[in-house]
């Protein structure tokens, strides 16, 4: 299956929650590209862990959403100290500002949500969206990166990614 | 139900502190000390068995922060950066279940015997 197909599959699969629409090819990125790429995924992770913190009473989602915030913060230090090293900067691209417009359009919808319903559709969208990066991670951004040390730093976002991946899948089977 | 132990955290690489929860445990010079490397989101190995007196020390080579938690409450690392570690001797035998408190799908056990 290539990429691209992967991709819509993907999308199709999670149809009911968000899914990450393209705007650029993930295989025409340059490894800064890939980089800003990862760090915008993660802030953007970030933001919806805080948004669950201040909406959610669940214990189980809170404990879930500081993970969030303490592993994709951990994730995003060291990708800016290897950036630093390396002396290079991220880039902006298609890609990356596609992920914020969906971003904020969701965050948009979940701010309006409480209770039980807010838990459910932020750990389903948890789920989708790690599912969704992990397969962008690990079949576009890690065979086309070219420096050894990012592809190295992305082979260890994707440990933690998958594991972010089945604790939701546990938060989501809990909630049904 | 917490059991007698004594801790040691080392942060940083620095030995940092030494915090004993029930006295001072006597150290025999032929008590040993394992190492557990926390990496890919697991402990390993996740199953081991030690003498009265072993040391065990924890070590996280993952980017995430884990913790070592026992499932009794008897010990606790708090948060382990990547690169920091956590020791501590096992004074009294039996079972001693722990996770790391972030990560649900990590659990391991280390079995104390005489």
């Amino acid at each position: 299956m290539s990429i691209k197909n992967l991709l819509i599959a993907s999308a199709i699969c999670f149809a009911t929650v968000p899914s990450i629409s393209l705007a650029q090819s993930p295989s025409d990125l340059n490894d800064l590209e890939i980089a800003h790429v990862a760090y915008t995924a993660s802030n953007i992770d970030i933001r919806n862990a805080h948004l669950a913190l201040a909406l959610s009473d669940n214990a189980e989602v809170r404990a879930f959403a500081e993970t969030m915030i303490r592993d994709h913060t951990a994730v995003n230090d060291l990708a800016l100290g290897l950036l630093e090293k390396l002396g290079a900067q991220a880039q902006d691209n298609g890609l990356s500002q596609s992920l914020n417009e969906q971003s904020a359009a969701f965050l948009a919808e979940l701010s309006g949500l409480s209770g039980g319903t807010f838990d459910k559709r932020y750990a389903e969208n948890e789920l989708a969206y790690h599912m969704a990066v992990n397969d962008l991670v690990a079949n576009a951004f890690i065979p086309n990166i070219e420096n050894d040390e990012v592809r190295d730093l992305f082979k260890q976002a994707l440990t933690i990614f998958t594991a972010h991946q089945e604790h939701s899948q546990l938060i989501v089977d809990e909630l049904n | 139900m917490a059991k007698p132990i004594q801790r040691r955290v080392f942060l940083r690489g620095a030995f940092a502190t030494a915090t004993a929860l029930c006295g001072a445990a006597i150290v025999r010079a032929e008590d040993a000390t394992h190492q557990i490397v926390i990496d890919g989101f697991a402990f390993a190995p996740d199953d081991l068995q030690i003498t009265v007196g072993d040391s065990v020390s924890w070590i996280n080579r993952d980017a995430a922060p884990h913790t070592v938690s026992d499932i009794d409450e008897g010990f606790e690392s708090g948060t382990l950066r990547k690169g920091e570690s956590f020791a501590m001797a096992f004074l009294e035998p039996g079972r001693y279940g722990y996770i790391c408190k972030f990560h649900p799908k990590m659990k391991a056990t280390i079995i104390v015997s005489r």
